[in-house]
């Protein structure tokens, strides 16, 4: 974890600085005319996680330096591959909503990410895919007067 | 005295009563859902009002809200997964104590403690209501500031012995609010020329991506994890983790009345609302414990802290509304609708014209929670049921509810696809311990913050060292630093332990 938080809060200055003197300069409007400038929040909030992430890394450093113990790593390369794969799964779903529409992109969704997390049964697939999208289409429409794509 | 008797009495007519039946249970299932919340259904009820009667109306929205504020700890417990932003630390032990297979405890547990908390702000309301809005009044500005900050301090102390990165998920909350329009300049703000982003990014984004798909996404990558049920009902069929003993009620007692009492002080004070209440309630009560390690970890006490604050806002909140006007949060503004579409114009007068219906609405609320204890008592068993299905089941099922509560919450794909953004950024702060509890609060409160920052400043020309001669900001401020003494000398302690060993 020690070695993990050291790479995190290095990340987090990083952009903690780029956002101060990049990135919010040039996405603010620099209005100074009445009240506080719109750029004074974002960067005082990144002035605060950029300063944190600094304790951090400092606090790890001198970990480090007094050789305490490092627990495992809380992320492996299996987990990696595990968040990118359902990660890309999702915005397929969401592609799939977007052209296929609601209901047959839901069912479409739903059936994929049953059989990834190992539903064999065909039958207990399409009892929980078909209906559940016509469901949520139904009362939400019917009922609340939601719009779904 | 015949005003107020008259007016109770309204409230047990047949309409009156199955408005208000029908607005909790209404409320009960749409709280229960991620993604959608009392509000939400307030808003789309307040139009089919139009034809009710001016006290069945505001009783069945006023129940909505009640049902809508019990309902989001039922997600919050069962899948961890705040049905409702205020059941946000309900999460803290509700789910671990789901996990242990005491699913229906603790959804007992929030029951009770919703419906106390919930009494006890109307009885409040009913009785002190005048006194305690001009109190409120008083508020200003740079008194909200600090209220703001000790809030945000306090909880990111909570994450014990990591209050460096409570306070990197509180700034990095607040940064992420300030995307979207400057309320001050109208100008857009970090939206990289992108229209979607100029409202801003979506609370039910962040709220369901962090806390909702995150929490699917670790449970899934858990070796077999999916085979498996959330937990097996067996596990819930022992008696003592199905039922709220009288012993231990009695045991929370103290923690309801505490929780209560801070729920209904901050519903009281426009702006603050149930989120803040139900994170000060819970830090409160962790404070105050024997066994304060234990929270986060499955204490009873953790759910009934939370509940019983976040559901103390609903009457309390209508009290700047009834005396003064004003609404205390989303769902009292939307309440002011419902009032004009009736004919009545909330503030002073209302009681002075209209005192016959006020009192009919107190006569409602009381009833409202008797229903809301009824529909959640028959209601418990059926959540708790949904656990016995297998995970590869439920969490595909849970999965497109996330997707279809991001997309209706702000009728727009991209906001499906910032979800999915922010589950990632939550499964990497829960496998970094990166308090995600303090950046979704951050987010919440970062532009009531900014709000506050700006009115502050421009009253006290540009120098904010004014606002310390303001005594209520004095105490808040002095809160703070000496909460924060206290958890820096708490980490140094911890700090040397580990060293010693």
């Amino acid at each position: 974890m020690k070695k993990a938080d050291i790479i995190t809060s290095l990340f987090l200055l990083v952009t903690g600085l780029v956002m101060i003197f990049v990135i919010i300069p040039a996405q603010t409007y620099p209005g100074e005319e009445y009240g506080v400038p719109p750029a004074t929040v974002p960067t005082t909030a990144m002035a605060i996680v950029t300063l944190m992430a600094g304790i951090l890394l400092v606090q790890r450093l001198l970990d480090q330096r007094k050789n305490i113990k490092d627990t495992p790593s809380p992320i492996n390369r299996l987990q990696w591959l595990h968040i990118t794969g359902l990660t890309t799964l999702l915005f397929f779903g969401l592609a799939a909503i977007r052209f296929l529409h609601f209901i047959p992109g839901g069912i479409l969704i739903l059936a994929v990410l049953m059989f990834i997390t190992g539903q064999r049964k065909v039958l207990t697939i399409i009892l929980v895919s078909v209906p559940i999208p016509f469901l949520i289409y139904a009362a939400l429409w019917y009922g609340l007067r939601i719009p779904l794509p | 005295m015949e005003v107020i008797l008259a007016g109770f009495l309204d409230t047990f007519t047949l309409t009156n009563i199955a408005f208000i039946f029908l607005g909790v249970t209404m409320g009960v299932f749409v709280g229960a859902v991620p993604g959608l919340n009392g509000p939400m259904a307030i808003a789309l009820a307040v139009p089919m009002t139009y034809y009710m009667p001016s006290l069945a109306a505001i009783s069945f929205l006023i129940g909505i809200n009640k049902g809508g504020t019990y309902g989001g700890s039922i997600a919050a417990i069962l899948l961890n997964t705040p049905g409702s932003p205020e059941a946000a630390a309900t999460c803290y032990d509700g789910y671990p104590l789901a996990k242990q297979g005491k699913g229906e405890k603790a959804l007992k547990m929030a029951l009770y403690s919703s419906v106390f908390g919930d009494t006890f702000s109307d009885f409040v309301l009913i009785l002190v209501a005048a006194p305690i809005a001009i109190v409120a009044l008083k508020m200003g500005p740079p008194e909200i500031l600090s209220v703001i900050i000790f809030s945000l301090t306090i909880i990111a102390g909570l994450e014990s012995n990591q209050l460096v990165k409570g306070l990197i998920g509180a700034g990095l909350g607040i940064f992420l609010s300030t995307v979207g329009m400057d309320p001050n300049t109208a100008t857009p703000r970090l939206t990289f020329g992108l229209w979607e982003l100029e409202n801003g990014i979506s609370l039910m984004a962040v709220g369901i991506g962090t806390l909702a798909l995150s929490e699917v996404l670790v449970q899934l990558e858990a070796k077999g994890g999916a085979q498996k049920k959330i937990f097996e009902l067996d596990k819930i069929q022992k008696k003592e983790d199905r039922r709220v003993s009288l012993q231990e009620f009695r045991g929370v007692l103290r923690t309801l009345v505490r929780s209560s009492l801070i729920g209904t002080a901050l519903g009281a004070l426009p702006g603050l609302g149930a989120v803040i209440a139900s994170f000060l309630g819970y830090g409160a009560a962790k404070r105050a414990s024997k066994d304060p390690d234990s929270f986060g970890k499955g204490n009873i006490e953790g759910v009934a802290a939370a509940e019983a604050a976040n559901n103390a806002v609903i009457g309390s909140n209508l009290i700047p509304l009834f005396t003064l006007g004003i609404p205390g949060n989303v769902a009292s503004a939307l309440l002011i609708g419902a009032f004009i579409i009736h004919g009545i114009i909330p503030g002073p007068l209302m009681f002075e014209e209209h005192g016959r219906l006020v009192y009919g609405i107190y006569g409602g609320m009381l009833v409202g929670n008797i229903f809301n204890l009824f529909i959640g008592a028959i209601g418990l068993r059926i959540f708790v049921r949904v656990l016995s299905i297998p995970r590869n089941i439920i969490y595909p099922v849970v999965i497109f509810i996330c997707i279809t509560g991001a997309y209706i919450a702000d009728n727009s794909l991209f906001a499906v696809g910032m979800m999915i953004c922010f589950a990632v950024l939550g499964y990497f702060m829960k496998k970094l311990e990166f308090s995600f509890i303090t950046f979704i609060v951050g987010f919440v409160l970062g532009p009531m913050f900014e709000m506050s920052l700006q009115q502050t400043l421009i009253i006290s020309r540009n120098n904010i060292f004014t606002m310390f001669q303001r005594p209520i900001v004095l105490v808040f401020m002095a809160f703070t630093v000496v909460f924060l003494w206290r958890v820096i000398q708490r980490s140094r302690k911890a700090a040397q332990k580990t060293l010693s060993k």
